[in-house]
């Protein structure tokens, strides 16, 4: 079976710095997934440099089929030379997985890996090698459904030495805090931000390094079309209700008028549900192989708010908290698919084609994509689509 | 039974729908009507401007806020109840 991977990470940049010496890459195609964390030499503006040059010749030429030993001696051969330390390094973690869930996994000098398997620890059967002078550890192993593969940069084992803790965070003790936090519904992003908001806080909002989490998941494909608002040309209807239908997974429609065509195409009965279950938000409806159904702009818009409102404080009672349209909808983009598409119609309402109007094309527009924007900040892969 | 169905598209919402479908279900309660008529709501009936629309039996009325609901009722609804 094809498996859907999932990718997140965040950082945490050094106190005072504006740029950040670690770096992630990520290459997606079809078969698979390339993901390179790099944290380099020092801080700021050069260990930035060593990080991006770092991890983009890693995931350039690997992409391209690069063996790693010819990887590692072209970073050796490559990265400028720090005037300071007389030194060019930079260290990285790279893992590649296929569809199957085959992973190969090569890491230097970074913290060691931790592959998560029903929230314990997997033991990774690492092969160390000698390349230019650099120790590199390589392993091949297949994942399951449901891992999670966390790598990090040192700012994580260094979390909050000299201040909360002596000697800072130790990494069975990163271990620790992920299998004991490990729920298993968790994303990726839910474990890389779990872990990244534990490293501030026990930084006291003072990161004293660079800090990056990077995280993984297996995990089955469930992709959600959303179709919201009516194609420009009515002729296209039927080419987006089939684009809809089509879709292996979660089928939602935003839009009054929009659902009333959909309807209307299938010959499937649309019944509004009289009961509001909040004040501020329309009924949804319900149709016939459709999962969700809710009216348009209103709904997007409190939609909007919820998910920014989860962004910040990371509580997935936020979703939940009611079960109108904008809560249902909210929920199902962040925790019940794997990635999004958003087929967006362009038609004018020509009911709105007043001065009077509160609510416009416009702002339907900029609302799709204030949500795409902020469900790819939580690590959704999501597309806009235009009709 | 009498067909009554309350518009719950975006623009009717935001002229004050919410109001107007609670406000329905008590007068009719009120008049005595509620096992004749036939409450549901509907998306968008493409009268945006004149919201909330309200259809009975087919035949649209406009600007039904919540003050408007009691007269719609004894003066539109309960006839036909009887007729």
């Amino acid at each position: 079976m094809s498996v859907f991977i999932e990718t997140s990470w965040g950082s945490l940049f050094k106190w005072g710095e504006e740029l950040c010496g670690d770096k992630v890459e990520l290459v997606k195609k079809a078969e698979g997934v390339l993901l390179v964390l790099s944290d380099g030499l020092g801080s700021g503006v050069k260990a930035n440099i060593l990080a991006g040059l770092t991890s983009k010749i890693i995931s350039s030429m690997v992409s391209a089929g690069a063996q790693i030993k010819d990887v590692v001696e072209t970073i050796a051969s490559t990265l400028p030379v720090c005037k300071v330390r007389q030194v060019a390094y930079s260290t990285f973690t790279m893992m590649q997985v296929d569809r199957e869930g085959n992973a190969y996994l090569v890491e230097f000098d970074n913290p060691t890996l931790i592959l998560l398997r029903e929230g314990k620890r997997v033991f990774i059967p690492w092969v160390e090698q000698n390349i230019s002078g650099k120790q590199v550890r390589e392993a091949h192993i297949k994942l399951r459904l449901g891992d999670i593969a966390i790598t990090f940069s040192d700012g994580v084992i260094h979390a909050g030495v000299g201040q909360l803790l002596n000697l800072g965070w130790q990494h069975e003790n990163v271990v620790q805090f992920l299998e004991e936090t490990w729920q298993p519904e968790d994303t990726a992003y839910d474990v890389q931000h779990r872990l990244l908001n534990e490293c501030n806080a026990l930084y006291e909002g003072r990161p004293g390094d660079d800090t990056t989490v990077a995280a993984l998941r297996i995990c089955v494909p469930n992709p959600c079309c959303v179709m919201v608002g009516p194609p420009v040309h009515p002729e296209d209807d039927e080419e987006v209700v089939n684009e809809l239908l089509s879709c292996p997974g979660i089928k939602v429609i935003c839009g009054g008028t929009t659902s009333q065509i959909v309807s209307k195409r299938l010959g499937r009965e649309l019944s509004i549900l009289l009961q509001y279950i909040s004040p501020e938000v329309p009924p949804i409806a319900t149709m016939e192989g459709i999962d969700l159904v809710t009216e348009g702009v209103v709904t997007l818009g409190k939609t909007l708010e919820i998910l920014e409102r989860y962004e910040e404080n990371k509580d997935a009672g936020i979703l939940t908290a009611k079960r109108d349209g904008a809560h249902l909808l909210a929920e199902t983009l962040v925790e019940k698919c794997t990635s999004v598409k958003f087929i967006v119609g362009r038609a004018l309402n020509p009911a709105h084609q007043n001065p009077d109007m509160p609510i416009s094309l416009s702002i339907k527009l900029r609302l799709v994509k204030d949500i795409s924007e902020c469900l790819k900040r939580l690590g959704k892969p999501t597309e806009l689509k235009y009709r | 039974m009498v067909k009554v169905s309350i518009c719950v598209g975006s623009a009717c919402h935001m002229k004050g729908a919410y109001a107007t479908t609670q406000m329905f279900q008590e007068a009719l309660e009120k008049a005595g009507i509620a096992d004749k008529v036939d409450l549901s709501a509907s998306f968008c009936m493409g009268e945006c401007k004149d919201g909330p629309c309200v259809r009975v039996d087919g035949v649209k009325f406009h600007h039904v806020d919540q003050s408007r609901v009691e007269s719609l009722v004894t003066e539109e609804i309960l006839p036909r109840t009887q007729a």
